[in-house]
Parts: C-alpha cells; sequence; structure tokens
C-alpha cells in the first residue's frame, strides 16, 4: 500500500531532511543545541503520522510542527535567550560581523514576528503559505512581517545601510 | 536593509550543519515515551470528560473536548483526519490514459490536505465528463520538468464505474501543478479545480440533497483551520459552531453549537462590518491567552472558518478568495461573549 512507508524510509527522511531544518530552526533561536532540541522535538511530535502521511505530506505538517513548537515554547522554555554565536567573540570580518548582527537583531523581535522573517525571507514561502504554516490568516502574516520589518530596519544592530 | 539584502543575509547566516544520524531512532524513541506518558493521561481525561459531557448532550450544549496538554499538542492533536466520504480507499494515482467519462468523479485531499479539507460529494455523470474534458485539455507535462517541491494541498481526482477498476489521478496544486495519471500527466491542477468546483456547483444548483456532517467543526488546535475545497457565500450558512480554546498553543476546546437566530445575525453582522484585509498593527497577543474561531457550515458541509488574526476584537476569513477582516458590532461582540463563556 503506497500510503504506509517502512520505518527505514524515516531514517532516509530524516538523513535527507534534517540538515535543512535545523538551518531554519538555527535562524529561529540562534543557537545550536536549542536548534538541534527543535528539530528532535518537532520529528517526536510527528514522526506516529510518518507512515500515514508520506514523506512529502510529512515534511510540510513536520514544519508546521516545528514552527508552532517554537511559537508554543517560548513561555516554558527559552526565556531571556540572547542567542549570538555566530561568532564567539568579536569579529572585524565585514560578512561574519553583518551575520552576528542580523542574528541579535532577529533575536530582538517577538516569536511570531521572526517565525514570520524566516518563513519569508529563508524558506521562501508566500503570504498564503506562510500563514498556513502558522495556522493565521493572509493578513495576520502581512501585518506580522511589516512590523519586523519596522523594527529590523530601525534595529541599531543593523545600522549603515547594511 | 532592503528585503533582498534580508534575504541574501539569512541564506548567508545559518553556520554549518551538524551531524543527524542518530536522530531518526532518537526521534521514535522519544515519541514512543510521550505517547506513553499520554496515554496514561488520557484515560483519566477521557473518562472525566465522558461523565461530565454525557448528561449534556443535547443540541447547544457545551462539550469539551480534551486536547493533549502543553506543547504536546501539534503531534497528538494533527487535524483529526476526518474520514472523507467515498475516499478511504485511494491512496495513489494509478497509470493509463486519462479517462473521457466516469459514472462519477471524486476529489480526495489526501497527505496533509485530508486532515484539513472537510469532506466533498462526488460529481455525477455529466460532472464527470465536463472536469475530463479539461483535463485532457492541459498540455502534457515534460518528464524532465523542474518542479519546486514546495508546501501546497495534494488531492486525487477518482474516475469511479460500475464493475470496473476506478482510475485515479493525481491533482497537485504546487509546483508544476501536475494532474493526471502516473504515465499522463498534464500540467494545469488549478485549472481542472476550477472546472471541478464550477460543475460542482451546478450539480449542487440542481440537486435538494445535502450532506450531514457528524465530525465536529472545530479543529483541536486554536492555530489549526478547516479549509473547503468549494467557496463558501454568507447566504448559504446554515449552522455552526464558536470554538473556545483555552490558550493560543493548546489547552482544552470547547465547541459550542449556534442557533438559527445567533447564525442569522452573525451572518447579518459579517456582511455589514467585514473589509478588505489589510496590515493593521496591535500590541502582541500573549499565547497562554485564550483563543475564539467561528466555524460556519452549509447544507453541504463546506465550512467558513473565521479566526482571530491576533489583534482582539478582529477576524479573518476568505470569502470567494479574498482575505476580508471582521470586526463584529457591539451587539454580535456581545453575542459571541455570552456564547463563549
Amino acid at each position: 500500500m503506497p500510503g504506509v512507508l517502512p520505518p527505514g524510509d524515516f531514517d532516509a527522511f530524516v538523513a535527507s531532511r534534517a540538515k535543512t531544518l535545523w538551518r531554519s530552526a538555527w535562524l529561529l533561536t540562534g543557537d545550536h543545541q536549542r536548534a538541534e532540541d527543535l528539530v528532535q522535538a518537532a520529528l517526536a511530535k510527528a514522526y506516529p503520522h510518518f507512515a500515514r502521511l508520506g514523506s512529502e505530506a510529512f515534511e510540510a505538517y513536520l514544519r508546521t510542527t516545528m514552527y508552532h513548537t517554537y511559537v508554543a515554547w517560548w513561555r516554558r522554555r527559552w526565556t531571556g535567550e540572547v542567542p549570538a554565536e555566530v561568532s564567539a567573540g568579536t569579529t572585524t570580518e565585514p560578512d561574519l560581523a553583518l551575520r552576528h548582527d542580523l542574528v541579535r537583531a532577529l533575536a530582538e523581535l517577538p516569536r511570531q514576528q521572526r517565525a514570520v522573517v524566516v518563513l519569508t525571507y529563508f524558506e521562501d514561502l508566500s503570504h498564503p503559505q506562510a500563514a498556513e504554516v502558522l495556522g493565521v490568516s493572509v493578513g495576520t502574516v502581512k501585518s506580522t512581517l511589516a512590523r519586523a520589518l519596522a523594527k529590523l530596519r530601525v534595529s541599531p544592530r543593523l545600522e549603515g545601510g547594511r | 536593509m532592503n528585503e533582498d539584502e534580508l534575504r541574501e543575509a539569512l541564506h548567508a547566516t545559518a553556520p554549518a550543519t551538524p551531524e543527524t544520524t542518530g536522530w531518526a531512532e532518537a526521534a521514535r524513541r522519544r515519541s514512543r515515551r510521550t505517547r506513553g506518558m499520554l496515554a496514561g493521561g488520557a484515560v483519566l481525561v477521557v473518562g472525566l470528560v465522558v461523565a461530565l459531557a454525557v448528561p449534556n448532550l443535547r443540541p447547544g450544549a457545551v462539550v469539551a473536548v480534551p486536547a493533549a496538554p502543553g506543547t504536546s499538542s501539534a503531534a497528538t492533536s494533527a487535524p483529526s483526519g476526518e474520514t472523507v466520504a467515498g475516499c478511504a480507499g485511494y491512496s495513489a494515482a494509478t497509470g493509463g490514459d486519462i479517462p473521457t467519462d466516469a459514472l462519477a468523479l471524486r476529489l480526495c485531499p489526501t497527505g496533509y490536505a485530508a486532515l484539513q479539507f472537510t469532506p466533498l460529494d462526488a460529481l455525477d455523470v455529466a460532472g464527470a465528463h465536463s472536469v475530463l474534458a479539461v483535463l485532457r485539455q492541459q498540455p502534457r507535462l515534460r518528464s524532465n520538468a523542474m518542479c519546486r517541491a514546495d508546501l501546497g494541498s495534494a488531492f486525487l481526482l477518482v474516475a469511479e464505474y460500475s464493475g470496473r477498476e476506478p482510475v485515479v489521478m493525481d491533482l497537485q496544486l504546487y509546483g508544476c501543478e501536475p494532474v493526471g495519471t502516473t504515465t499522463d500527466r498534464r500540467n494545469g491542477a488549478e485549472e481542472v479545480l476550477t472546472a471541478f468546483r464550477a460543475a460542482l456547483a451546478e450539480q449542487r444548483a440542481q440537486s435538494p440533497r445535502s450532506l450531514v456532517r457528524s465530525a465536529p467543526l472545530c479543529p483541536p488546535q486554536a492555530w489549526e483551520q478547516r479549509l473547503s475545497v468549494m467557496p463558501v457565500h454568507l447566504a448559504e450558512v446554515t449552522g455552526g459552531s464558536l470554538c473556545s480554546y483555552e490558550s493560543r498553543t493548546g489547552g482544552r476546546l470547547r465547541e459550542r453549537q449556534l442557533d438559527t437566530d445567533a447564525i442569522g445575525r452573525i451572518t447579518a453582522d459579517l456582511a455589514a462590518n467585514s473589509a478588505t484585509s489589510e496590515p493593521i498593527s496591535c500590541p502582541a497577543a500573549s499565547a497562554g491567552e485564550p483563543a475564539f474561531a467561528l466555524a460556519l457550515t452549509t447544507r453541504w458541509g463546506d465550512v467558513l472558518a473565521i479566526v482571530g488574526d491576533g489583534c482582539p476584537g478582529s477576524y479573518g476569513y476568505q470569502l470567494d478568495g479574498e482575505g476580508l477582516r471582521w470586526r463584529p458590532g457591539a451587539a454580535v461582540t456581545e453575542l459571541l461573549a455570552g456564547l463563549g463563556r
């Protein structure tokens, strides 16, 4: 039956997709360990549905689960975070400095705004697609993104035309 | 920093990815542990809910539906997987030519879409003929076409016959938008879906039948939405429920059926106080705050989902493909507050 996949396929799915998900998770959390924890939590939650959904639909479901887990955990965990591990110390290398500042600027956004920014500009999803992932209306995505961009534009970390 | 620079910077920013060996097994172990704990808790919760709910099983009664606690909600509350009538036996496209006719033509959501979309009635012979004609007019998809694997809804289009095997076709609303059998794939899923909607609307207009929904209207979590393939018009709404969630991210759901008077007042207010959804600003809502949604339904079982859009007293919904924002008037705000208590 095509809809039911053997357990080995889950291993193959994780091997092929986990790194991509981890990159999104890292942009959300700004931290290696928390990113891994987020992906692992989403995988564990979504795993029981793998056989029923098949790998393609499962990826969409897993992504939705990961973003909801991220937004939902803000009160329970990860409070007071100051994620900035692009560089362990200061750097004079321009690109690395920009990454450092960008991650810190992202970290100062509320979680939903950060999620919308990552979905839109890193995962390249359209507004309706981002709305579907986050389970909100398209209008909410647009207004959340507008607020996030407004904050990023005036962020002192991103000043200087970068 | 403009939007292009932001996009470029995000792609350049993420560091080298870690080794993921063992993640699959770790996820399986963690999942088994979580489910084991939830199963134990669920026995207690279900028993308590049954004891509370059974005396209240009457029209308009409030029935408490347990949701998985805390952050375990996403997996255990995957949309309930409501069975789509007539679609249960189909799981994948078959090969062969695209047919010209069928006794019935079904559109079956598959994969994640099966968890979101409400059941749909099948097209009869005439409708099937017109939709299959549109399908065959679509251009063939090149075997080497580069299609983006993206988020989007996927369906199976099933041509059924008497006394012979059905022909099962894919219809995917993403990537190259393929539609057809595994050996005859065309590019034009959106066109075929539009034709299906038109044929079903015509068929429904000529039929006095209706579908009776047995599944709950409210999705298990505030952030989920029931979707309908067919557009819903306010004049067609015949019933609905108020969905009250303990918080935006989890907790208990209370589904309260709306009576005819409430439906009339709500739909009139929707017509009077809705406007095109433009971005607005408001203080960020707390994830722990209660959340409300409305799920309105037609006699065909199509659902119009109206969800809070994050700003107090403001709701969003889609009507005829357009995103609208609803700010209920004072009387309906009071009505909803009363129902939500």
